[in-house]
């Protein structure tokens, strides 16, 4: 069910309600809040970020969701990517040694390797995300949304009595 | 923007900080109190908690923490306590404060309502000293040390003074003696008669050589040849006499060796018996008092609780320190986890670090004069001394009432490999309640009226210690409860009448070579001048009694073995007395009647050539 949803919420998504740039920036900083293994300062003000601008939270809940996954699985590279940024660069040893001693510190845990690494990994892959999301939204919009309709699965999927009766009790709540 | 997001999360998000704001001294009192709690096991109560956060600072107006032990007790409470922390610290997670001030501690104070905790939990501090803390450590100790010292012992007195089952007669040397003596005495006397049958057919010999001496008359002997036959049978008998004479003077010496020989073995009756009041006196073991042995006896329990406090408070503070010690970092990341890096920082602090805490008993008349006031400076309580760079030190005084002071200067450091502690406690005025001194069975009495004063100085490097303490005892005065159940009890009652006073110390040391232990008070000097006194007429005494006795259980027997010696030795002696003056009547007689003789025959042969003359003148 979980997935069968996930599935028709992206299409959702894509299909109509808010602006390619308001979907596409709930799926940026969706994926930097998903991908951060723990709540820290910088996480917060994403958050807020989120909850003040205008973006898509649908975008944003799906965005970390899939990221938090993903960024169990990719794990072990974030925690080698902080390791390098934090121990292997010596450009940067004074600058973390004097943010160590600040004050705020300890509050976004950035000498953490995993939240390092997956926190440059975010900001690395929030443009890429941003704009791709967004030229797939409007690309989904004027021709990817009808080919996708016409495919055997989708219409397999939506006429099968499980999901019909999925989108009955769904729809009860008034959707 | 999302007005949504305005209205129903940011204005309540608002609205929630405003009333955290007001609301959050409460919410730090009540954790406070529940981590508190949590500590020690019983109720802490804080009251008018103010917490302000330019400069980070807590104030509350009143701190009550339960005693574990007694419900309607407090460990302690204070007056107005505030400290200041430092924020930046505080978002690490770190505890650091710089100054911490406590007014009004005082100690023992009573509460109005239960200090326990619902189901009576245990608090972190309680329970978690292991078998050997060192308070167990030092009971073992002490214990020891008791069960090996020589005590006064009741038992031991009542045992060994009892003089009728040491008055054994079977067991003396004594009777022993007399017996064989008897036996001797029999058996001579047997030999004395064989003597003295001998000497009788002497007698007889010589009555009748008596006689036959008596039959000469010298005047009626007419011629020469009658008388010189008569001098022949005078010198028979003479030879006789002397060959009576040799015998008898020969058996005699032997019969008086031998009652000589007696007479002398009688004479070691009195050693004899000497030799048996001293193994009675052996056997009694008269006491040879152990005076440290009553001085612990007497306040060998008073020590041993004092000893005892200050290593329960030892312990409370290594178990404290115990709980400051670092936790260790993970090494190897876990999923998700990461790895925390290090990087070098201005100054590096422990989790907990209170510089200064200073503490004043306040001078509030209106609390009890019993209660104690506590008043000093503790330095530098922190979770790592090396981080800290400084050892937990403490200086505080203490009061109750007007007389009684106390202090206790205390060093804890864990900066080397090696722990050391150090304190050293003083404690002076305590006006001891009336407390019991000996034991139920032996010499109870309540000691009323004492001051005592005490320093105890305990060094604790690693899992040696040292521990040194001295007491001092005035004013003390004796009541006895009852009378004096044996001879051991009245001694150790006119020793101790005397004493009003006295010092004891101790000193316990776990090193290397094992555990010494030595308790010195000069209660045994004056124990000893008064043992040397009382016990010295007490044994003098006893030695009499036993004495007594001892001469009373064998004069029976030696005076009927004396009468019986003396009798047979009278006896023997008359016969021989008898004997002997007819030897010496005989001697007598031989002597008068051969003088005699001899004088007839003078005559006679004067007559002879007399008669010659005539003859030869009548013929002219």
């Amino acid at each position: 069910m979980f997935w069968l949803k996930l599935f028709q919420d992206i299409l959702a998504i894509f299909r109509e309600g808010q602006s390619p740039r308001q979907v596409a920036g709930g799926f940026m900083l969706g994926s930097i809040v998903g991908f951060s293994p723990m709540l820290t300062l910088q996480g917060l003000v994403v958050w807020l970020i989120i909850l003040i601008l205008n973006v898509n939270l649908g975008a944003v809940f799906l965005s970390l969701t899939v990221c938090a996954l993903l960024a169990w699985l990719l794990d072990p590279f974030f925690h080698w990517l902080g390791y390098q940024i934090l121990v292997n660069i010596p450009a940067l040893q004074s600058f973390w040694t004097s943010f160590y001693n600040s004050l705020l510190s300890p509050l976004t845990r950035f000498n953490n390797t995993v939240v390092m690494g997956s926190f440059v990994a975010a900001l690395v892959l929030a443009l890429p995300v941003y704009f791709g999301m967004k030229h797939l939204v409007i690309a989904y919009r004027k021709t990817l949304g009808a080919k996708v309709e016409k495919l055997k699965i989708y219409q397999a999927v939506k006429k099968s009595g499980l999901v019909r009766t999925w989108m009955k009790i769904r729809d009860l709540g008034g959707r | 923007m999302r007005k949504n997001f305005i209205l129903f999360v940011l204005i309540p998000l608002i609205i929630f900080l405003v009333v955290a704001w007001f609301r959050i001294d409460r919410w730090v009192e009540s954790g406070l109190e529940r981590a508190g709690e949590e500590l020690v096991g019983a109720r802490v109560e804080i009251d008018r908690l103010d917490l302000t956060f330019s400069p980070l600072m807590v104030r509350f107006g009143r701190l009550e923490v339960a005693s574990t032990q007694d419900s309607l007790r407090n460990l302690f409470e204070t007056g107005e306590v505030h400290y200041t922390m430092d924020f930046g610290q505080l978002l690490r997670g770190k505890t650091i404060v710089d100054s911490m001030e406590v007014d009004g501690l005082i100690l023992g104070t009573q509460r109005s309502s239960s200090g326990f905790l619902p189901g009576r939990r245990k608090g972190l501090l309680e329970g978690s000293l292991g078998k050997d803390n060192f308070q167990a450590v030092m009971d073992r100790l002490l214990q020891q040390v008791k069960a090996s010292t020589p005590l006064f012992d009741p038992a031991l007195w009542r045992g060994r003074i009892n003089v009728d089952s040491l008055i054994k007669a079977q067991n003396f040397q004594t009777l022993a003696l007399v017996d064989s003596l008897r036996q001797l005495t029999a058996s001579s006397v047997a030999e004395w008669d064989t003597t003295l049958q001998a000497v009788k057919a002497a007698g007889q010999r010589l009555q009748e050589m008596k006689e036959r001496i008596l039959a000469i008359h010298p005047p009626e002997l007419k011629s020469v040849e009658e008388v010189t036959k008569a001098l022949a049978t005078i010198d028979a008998a003479r030879k006789t006499y002397n060959e009576l004479t040799a015998a008898f003077n020969e058996r005699h010496a032997t019969i008086r060796g031998k009652v000589e020989d007696l007479s002398g073995a009688v004479g070691t009756i009195d050693d004899a018996v000497k030799a048996d009041v001293r193994h009675v006196l052996s056997l009694a073991r008269l006491p040879d008092i152990n005076t440290m042995g009553l001085a612990e006896l007497l306040i060998g329990q008073q020590v041993l609780e004092n000893a005892e406090r200050v290593a329960a408070l030892v312990d409370e503070s290594r178990a404290l320190a115990a709980r400051w010690t670092p936790k260790p970092l993970y090494v190897y990341p876990e999923r998700m986890k990461g790895q925390e890096i290090p990087f070098p920082v201005v100054r590096g602090y422990p989790e907990l670090w209170i510089k200064r805490l200073k503490i004043s008993g306040g001078s509030g008349s209106e609390q009890s004069r019993n209660y104690i006031r506590l008043a000093g400076m503790v330095d530098n309580i922190s979770s790592d001394h090396r981080l800290a760079g400084e050892p937990m030190s403490f200086t505080l005084d203490g009061t109750r009432g007007a007389t009684l002071g106390f202090g206790l200067v205390g060093r804890i450091d864990r900066r080397a490999e090696t722990p050391i502690d150090h304190y050293t406690a003083r404690i002076s005025g305590i006006h001891l309640p009336a407390f019991s001194l000996g034991k139920a069975d032996f010499l109870p009495a309540v000691a009323t009226g004492p001051t005592l004063a005490a320093d105890v100085t305990i060094s604790i490097p690693g899992s040696s210690f040292d521990v040194q303490g001295d007491l001092r005892l005035r004013a003390l005065a004796l009541a006895f409860q009852n009378d004096p159940r044996n001879v051991g009890e009245r001694l150790a009652r006119d020793i101790l009448t005397g004493v009003t006073g006295f010092d004891a110390g101790f000193r316990l040391r776990r090193g290397g070579e094992g555990v010494n232990a030595v308790f010195t008070t000069d209660l045994d000097n004056q124990f000893a001048d008064g043992v040397r006194r009382v016990v010295g007429e007490e044994l003098t005494r006893l030695q009499n009694q036993l004495k007594a006795r001892v001469e009373q259980e064998v004069a029976a027997r030696r005076r009927e073995f004396e009468r019986y010696f003396a009798a047979r030795r009278e006896e023997v002696q008359k016969q021989l007395d008898g004997y002997k003056s007819l030897v010496e009547e005989n001697k007598r007689m031989l002597e008068e009647r051969r003088q005699e003789l001899e004088a007839r025959l003078e005559q006679l042969k004067r007559g002879a050539v007399d008669k010659v003359m005539d003859k030869i003148l009548k013929r002219e």
